[in-house]
Parts: structure tokens; C-alpha cells; sequence
């Protein structure tokens, strides 16, 4: 008879992992993929949502093994001590800004005294952010979401554990759908012309995102091309009072021929990708963008896509060697922030940069183009799959409990110091 | 079984957080009755993370308040106690059973608010304080009012017993923490940064004066907690301080000790071969705890000579064959003045009240004197621990804390009726 192996508990500590957020999303594949292993239970306080009910809920197939506790904001000290005390969790595992954690990390000592604090991180851009350092050096590991962050991690904050872990899709959704699927799409764009190329864009529409920039100059393409040759589907809130009125902007620029369409339901994956895989192009010219999902989703449906060479985009449009797409060296590097981020660059394109490139792509052949979404969902399958991305937490976990430890085993903590002042 | 309500920071790493455990253990030796605890928050103090026989013993209490407010909730009525143990600031304190005690370590300064005294017409049976400043603040204080039913003045005054009950000496054994200081004369210091414990004019005076001396000042500081963020900010405020002294060269130097120990780390510093003294220039102490730590272990003192500390500074010397009592650390002179307008605190730290502040030439003089004549003071420490170790055992002061707290069982609903001044 073997013995079985004790579970480790983790505490999660993020976006609801029910919820459609990009940091729910990645969250939930975590939580997942590593209670396939059948080693790990976990306790997750779920915020970032007003929740209707406040009960736990226990998720199937895993009733056991994941808990999902709502709760306001991202929980609080009070509450953090009690599962301290009565869930005895191993790691505490949390993502996404550092400053909702700032209270976390101010009561620090008291838990990483028994268990290792796990930070999923996400930095948008240089320069170094020394000031997250006292942030940074209060974990006993940081896992990265891209290139730019963990070189900023590693610099920022050497003597801390750092792994990077890139987001994933879910390939078996988002990948090349049915010819049919993909007509139905295109005859919704245009019914008389469904060759006609068409471009998406699926982003919150917040200022950063630049919506209403990407409309302006989408014109000025068209200006040279003809209206009649392409369309731009917008999937946003239109109305976000976060984002510019997109709907004024249209009326203005008298673009309500087809030229920009607004998708603004909600729709499962499935639906998303149907989309995906029936444009011929999609864009992204955010100024500031810590991976940017929308874009891996597209090339995993094999679509390529134009993007502004900042944060997580530029490691999708470019493996180093081939190209999936348009990548967009920015014109400006301006240095913006506020109290909390005292400085990070803010990276805008240039509209001749944006206009050249719709150009440059709408001249590509049609095998141009399959050839570039083909490598792109390669690249995809390669560095950003369900497979590597469980791999890496599997990993990353393994060597948390290995190297650090949790209650009596608690290792390579020091929970106190001495230096000359 | 007669069900007590203790509410008290009891987990907090706080001066509170230890009284409240004290008073807990206290309750726990008596044994004939249900504790009932409601855990408080304490400021922003962090908690105490270690997992003990006495933590447990306290979350099974805590649980029990829970399900017993849970009852009250489905019941739609208030929980009854029969006893109330309330231990913080008075003006935090409201009457929840019979009888109702409130443990506090009082005020620093020399006077307590209006509002603290206020509790004591609305239902306060006794008030336990640990040191004889603490009850002066209380005993000594008073506030003209003026009644707006009847349009008198009257003053107002404490209007319950106040008993003082020191914290006793622990048996902990010291777990040395592995470091090397590269000084060999070495002053202590354990203190949370803030204006009251008069750091920063310590450490000025301390580099001033051994400026040419191989001498160290060890700080077991922190704003808040043992935290990494804590850490980088202390130090950028300790850096900040010591700026002035950056361009000479100073043989002495200033250690910063940061982080989260355990009972027995922070007593192994006051017993290592390479601490010599304490140091402390603070403006007033409701007790001294860390003082108090130091002295049971044997370690000599400066301080300054006002306020809650001198309880335990004192002992019996024999002097040509007489047994006389006097104050065996290295007294520091200082002025009774004014607090500071920005530590004014509402209904804690009031206009007007004063705490000493220690003289310079006389600090510096009394480092210089214990760095000199260390026999002389190291002497008095032991004799100060012997005494300490008799006048403040742990069962004699539990038995008094029990004592205290329940009076004459027999006053327990019989109390006086409830004095309210309307002002």
C-alpha cells in the first residue's frame, strides 16, 4: 500500500477565477491545471466583483479541492489571519497590480514566518520601477508575465526568486475554425463583399487602449484604400466612461457605412474565436499593455496581427527570428505616472507608422498573410500553450515547496536583520 | 459558570497585545470561569504569528464569542456577560456586563482627557493600570464642566478605584540571534519609531558624544511591524537622521535590528556578552516594558527619570550598614514641559498636558558615566534583577490581576447606580 501524499493548500488571492477577466481567466487555468495533478486543494478569495452572494462555493468537478470565498475588494487583514489560522495554507498565492496589495505585504512578516507568499506579476513598462523594490523584496517568489517584467524583476529586485510564466489560451477554443463559421462572420461584416478585409479589435475601451486614435487614422487608411475595402469591428463597450465615446467619434467621421462596426455583447470563447479566425487582421495600439490576451487569441486562431512593440505585445509579433504580424516601434517613449507610479513610459505610435502598416498589410497576398497566421499559432503552441503554461506552475510550485517550505518546514526565511546604518 | 467578556488586541504585537495576554493568563490560573474573547485590533500593529498551547487556548475562546454572538443574533438579543474585561484606551470602553474592569496602561504624559474620565461615570467598576504614573494620571486629574441640565459647573473627577498592577517578570529562555556587532561597548535600544520615544534626539546625542569612542547603539526598531516594507522605510528615516554625522568621521557606530522576534530573541538581547547597557531618552512611559525586560535580565540603564519605569528602577541598597531604597540606573535630569502640538491626539493626548524631555548635557553625561564606570552600574543591575525577580513574580501578579479584576464577588450587580454628567 503506498502512502498518500498530504495535498498542498494554496490560498488564492486575485480576480474571481469564475469571472471573464483576463487575471480570472489566468487564474482559473492555474487553479485547474494543477488540480488535474491531484496534488494541490485550493481556497480562493475571489474579488475585484460585486458579488450577489457572499456564500463559499464549492466548484465541480473538485468540490473537495477548490473553494471559492467572494469577497469585497481583495479580502483584508482580519480575514487573511483567520484562514491563517484555520485553513493552515501552505503558499498564499495572489496576482495582478502591486497596488492592491500594498496591505497584503505590509502585514508580510507574519505570514511569511510560516508560509511563502507566490506573486503573479505584471509590469507594463520600463523605466525600472525601484519603487516597487520594497514591494518586490517582500515575496519569497515573483512569477513574471512577460519579458519586459521579468527583466525588470530581476533588476529592480535580484535576490528574489523570479520565474516567467506567460499567459496562455485555450488552444482547443481558439485556433482556425470551419470555413463556414468563418463566412458567417465575414457576410455579417458585408453581405455583398465578403472578401472584403476586414481588421478586429477587442480591448476594453479605456484611454490607454487608444479607441478613438485607432478610428481617426483607421480613416485615413481608408482615405487611400477606398471605404468600400475594409471594415474594423470593434468589440467594446462603446459608452465605457472610462474610453472615449466611439459612437460620437464615428458620427463624426461619418464611418457608419460599415466601415466600423461595434460588437458590444458579451459571447462565450467559442463565439470570440469565430471571430478571431474570420478577420484577416488584429490590432492592438495600446500605449501601455502588460501581455495583451486579445492578441495571443488571435494568432492562435491563426490570424495575424499589428501591434505597438511595447509590454507583453512585442514577444507575440515576434519569436526574435519570424515575424506574426506588424510590430510598431513607438515614436514617443514620454514619461507619465502619478502618486502611487512615479514614473513609467507611456509609448505612443505614430499615425504614419499605423496608417503604413494597415497599408502594408492590406497589399500582402492572401498566402502572405495564412503563411504569417500559421507560424503565429505555431509560436502560440510553442512558448504560450495550456501545456508549458501548467508545466511552469507545476514547476514553479515544486520549487516553492522544495526551497521554501510552509509551517514546520518553513525554510530560507529570515525573519529579521542587522546592518550598519 | 460565570461567562466573562475580555476584549483586548490580545494577538497584536503590541504593548496592548501583552497586557491583554497577561490579563488572559491571569483569567485562565482563577479557572472557574467561561472566557468569552473578542480579539481588538491594535493601530496598525502586525500579529503574533507563532502557534503556542496559549494561542490556541485563545482562538477556542475566540470561537466562542463568535457562536455566542451568532446565538445572540438568531435570538435577537444582546449577550449577557457577568463580568467585562476591557483592555485599551478608557474612551474605546463601553458597559457590557455587571461588572466591568478596564485594563489600560493609562497616559504618558502627566494628565489623562476628559473623555477617560467620563468612562468612569458610565459604568467603569475599576480601572488597573501597571505602574504608579499611569494611576496619577487618573487620581490627579480634572476638568471643570459645566452641566447643561442644571447649569452648574462641577468637576469632573475619577470616579472608580484604580489599582496598579505591574506586569510580572518572564521565564523565557533566551534563543540567540546570530550576529556579530564590531563595536565593543554596546547600547540597547527596543522601541517602535514615534515622536514620544524621542529616537532621533537619542541617536544625535548618542553620535555626538562617542564620536571618538568604539562604542555601538543597537536599535530593535520599526515604524509598524517586522515587514520588508517596514524595514525600508525605518531605515530611510534612521539614514535620514544620521545624515548630519555622513561627512565626519564617527568611530561610533548605529545598528538597525529589524524584524518579527519571538519573546525569546528579544530576551536574548538583553543577555548577550556584547550588550552592555540600555538607552532610552523617551519623553514618558505608561510602564516600559522593554525597560522592564531589561532590568529583570540584568541589564543596567539609562533613562530618563520621570514617568512609568521608575516602579522598577528603584531597589534596596545597603549604605554604611542602613538598607536604603534608590534609584539604581543612570538618571537622566529633564524638564516638565508641553507636548508638541502635532502629537496632540483627541481624547488620548490632550492640549495643554506635558511629558519630560530629557536634558542633553545630562543624557549625554549619563551614557558617558555608564561607558566609564560600567562595574558601578552593571553592580545595580544585578541587584535591580534580584529584586525583580522577588518583588515581580508571575503568580503573585496573576493572583493580584484575579484579585482586581473580581473584587468581592458578592458586589458583582450591586454596583453603584450609573453617575451620568450631561455636558
Amino acid at each position: 500500500m503506498t502512502e498518500q501524499k498530504q495535498k498542498k493548500k494554496i490560498l488564492v488571492i486575485a480576480d474571481s477565477p469564475l469571472a471573464p477577466s483576463g487575471v480570472g481567466t489566468q487564474t482559473k487555468y492555474m487553479i485547474e491545471s494543477m488540480l488535474r495533478t491531484g496534488e494541490f486543494s485550493f481556497y480562493c478569495l475571489a474579488g475585484a466583483l460585486k458579488h450577489p452572494d457572499y456564500r463559499l462555493q464549492r466548484i465541480n468537478p473538485y468540490p473537495d479541492d477548490w473553494v471559492v470565498h467572494p469577497v469585497d475588494g481583495y479580502g483584508d487583514k482580519a480575514l487573511i489571519r483567520r484562514l491563517m489560522n484555520d485553513l493552515k495554507p501552505d503558499a498564499i498565492w495572489f496576482m495582478t497590480d502591486p497596488r492592491f496589495y500594498v496591505w497584503l505585504w505590509d502585514m508580510s512578516a507574519e505570514i511569511r514566518k510560516n508560509v511563502p507568499m507566490i506573486y503573479y506579476h505584471v509590469w507594463d513598462n520600463y523605466p525600472y520601477p525601484k519603487f516597487n523594490k520594497k514591494y518586490y523584496d517582500s515575496n519569497d517568489m515573483i512569477c513574471t508575465i512577460s519579458k519586459v517584467t521579468d527583466d525588470i524583476v530581476r533588476t529592480v529586485s535580484p535576490d528574489v526568486k523570479c520565474i516567467r510564466i506567460p499567459h496562455t489560451v485555450d488552444t482547443n477554443v481558439f485556433k482556425k475554425r470551419s470555413e463556414d463559421e468563418e463566412l458567417k462572420v465575414r457576410k455579417t461584416v458585408s453581405i455583398d463583399n465578403p472578401d472584403k478585409m476586414v481588421f478586429f479589435w477587442n480591448n476594453r475601451n479605456a484611454r490607454r487602449k487608444q479607441s478613438g486614435t485607432l478610428i481617426f487614422w483607421f480613416k485615413e487608411f481608408l482615405d487611400i484604400v477606398g471605404h468600400d475595402k475594409a471594415s474594423l469591428i470593434m468589440h467594446t463597450e462603446p459608452k465605457d466612461p472610462n474610453g472615449q465615446d466611439l459612437v460620437a467619434i464615428m458620427s463624426e467621421l461619418e464611418l457608419t457605412d460599415g466601415q466600423i462596426l461595434l460588437s458590444t455583447n458579451k459571447m462565450p470563447p467559442e463565439d470570440l474565436a469565430n471571430i478571431y479566425s474570420a478577420v484577416d487582421c488584429t490590432v492592438n495600439i495600446s500605449d501601455a499593455e502588460g501581455f495583451g490576451l486579445g492578441t495571443l487569441e488571435s494568432l492562435a486562431c491563426e490570424t495575424p496581427i499589428i501591434v505597438n512593440m511595447t509590454g507583453g505585445l512585442q514577444e507575440q509579433v515576434t519569436d526574435g527570428e519570424e515575424w506574426f504580424g506588424i510590430g510598431l516601434e513607438p515614436c514617443s517613449k514620454s514619461v507619465i505616472g502619478s502618486q502611487d507610479v512615479p514614473y513609467i513610459h507611456e509609448d505612443r505610435l505614430a499615425k504614419k507608422d499605423v496608417v503604413d502598416a494597415f497599408l502594408k498589410f492590406y497589399n500582402m497576398t492572401k498566402e502572405e498573410r495564412e503563411e504569417m497566421g500559421k507560424k503565429g499559432r505555431k509560436h502560440v503552441m510553442d512558448n504560450y500553450s495550456f501545456a508549458k503554461y501548467s508545466g511552469n506552475w507545476y514547476e514553479a510550485f515544486r520549487h516553492v515547496f522544495e526551497n521554501f517550505g510552509s509551517w514546520d518546514t518553513r525554510k530560507n526565511y529570515k525573519h529579521w536583520s542587522i546592518e550598519e546604518l | 459558570m460565570k461567562k466573562l467578556l475580555l476584549e483586548a488586541p490580545i494577538l497584536t504585537r503590541s504593548g496592548y497585545g501583552e497586557h491583554a495576554r497577561l490579563v488572559f493568563r491571569s483569567l485562565r490560573s482563577k479557572g472557574d470561569i467561561e472566557i468569552f474573547i473578542n480579539p481588538l485590533e491594535w493601530g496598525s500593529t502586525g500579529w503574533i504569528s507563532e502557534d503556542s498551547e496559549e494561542r490556541r487556548a485563545i482562538e477556542s475562546c475566540i470561537g466562542r464569542f463568535g457562536a455566542l454572538i451568532e446565538q445572540a443574533k438568531q435570538a435577537k438579543q444582546d449577550p449577557v456577560f457577568d463580568y467585562q474585561v476591557h483592555v485599551g484606551i478608557p474612551n474605546e470602553f463601553t458597559k457590557k456586563a455587571a461588572r466591568s474592569v478596564c485594563v489600560t496602561a493609562g497616559i504618558e504624559t502627566d494628565r489623562v482627557s476628559s473623555d477617560w474620565l467620563m468612562k468612569t461615570h458610565q459604568g467603569l467598576d475599576k480601572l488597573i493600570v501597571p505602574s504608579n504614573h499611569a494611576k496619577e494620571g487618573f487620581i490627579k486629574t480634572s476638568y471643570e464642566v459645566h452641566n447643561t441640565q442644571t447649569d452648574q459647573k462641577m468637576l469632573l473627577s475619577c470616579n472608580c478605584p484604580v489599582d496598579v498592577i505591574p506586569y510580572p517578570v518572564k521565564d523565557i529562555k533566551p534563543e540567540h540571534l546570530k550576529f556579530e556587532v564590531d563595536t565593543k561597548f554596546n547600547f540597547l535600544s527596543v522601541a517602535l519609531l514615534g515622536p514620544r520615544k524621542n529616537l532621533e534626539r537619542m541617536i544625535r546625542w548618542f553620535m555626538e558624544e562617542f564620536k571618538n569612542d568604539d562604542v555601538g547603539l543597537i536599535l530593535k526598531t520599526a515604524r509598524t511591524s517586522g515587514s520588508t516594507m517596514d524595514k525600508m522605510i525605518t531605515r530611510d528615516h534612521l539614514k535620514s537622521t544620521l545624515e548630519p554625522f555622513k561627512t565626519t568621521d564617527h568611530k561610533c557606530k548605529v545598528y538597525l535590528l529589524h524584524g518579527d522576534l519571538s519573546e525569546e530573541e528579544v530576551h536574548s538581547l538583553y543577555v548577550r556578552d556584547d550588550v552592555h547597557a540600555y538607552l532610552t531618552a523617551t519623553h514618558g512611559e505608561g510602564y516600559g516594558l522593554p525597560v522592564f525586560e531589561a532590568v529583570y535580565s540584568g541589564l543596567p540603564v539609562v533613562a530618563t527619570d520621570w514617568s512609568g519605569h521608575l516602579d522598577f528602577l528603584s531597589g534596596d541598597t545597603k549604605e554604611n550598614n542602613k538598607v536604603k531604597n534608590k534609584k539604581l540606573f543612570a538618571r537622566v535630569d529633564y524638564d516638565l514641559n508641553k507636548i508638541p502640538e502635532s502629537v496632540i491626539w483627541k481624547n488620548i493626548l490632550v492640549k495643554d498636558s506635558q511629558w519630560a524631555y530629557p536634558k542633553e548635557a545630562s543624557f549625554k553625561r549619563q551614557m558617558r558615566n555608564m561607558f566609564k564606570n560600567y562595574g558601578m552600574y552593571k553592580k545595580w543591575a544585578s541587584s535591580l534583577k534580584e529584586q525583580s525577580q522577588q518583588n515581580f513574580d508571575k503568580q503573585k501578579i496573576c493572583d493580584m490581576m484575579v484579585e482586581s479584576i473580581f473584587g468581592s464577588e458578592q458586589s458583582i450587580g450591586q454596583n453603584k447606580e450609573e453617575e451620568v454628567l450631561i455636558l
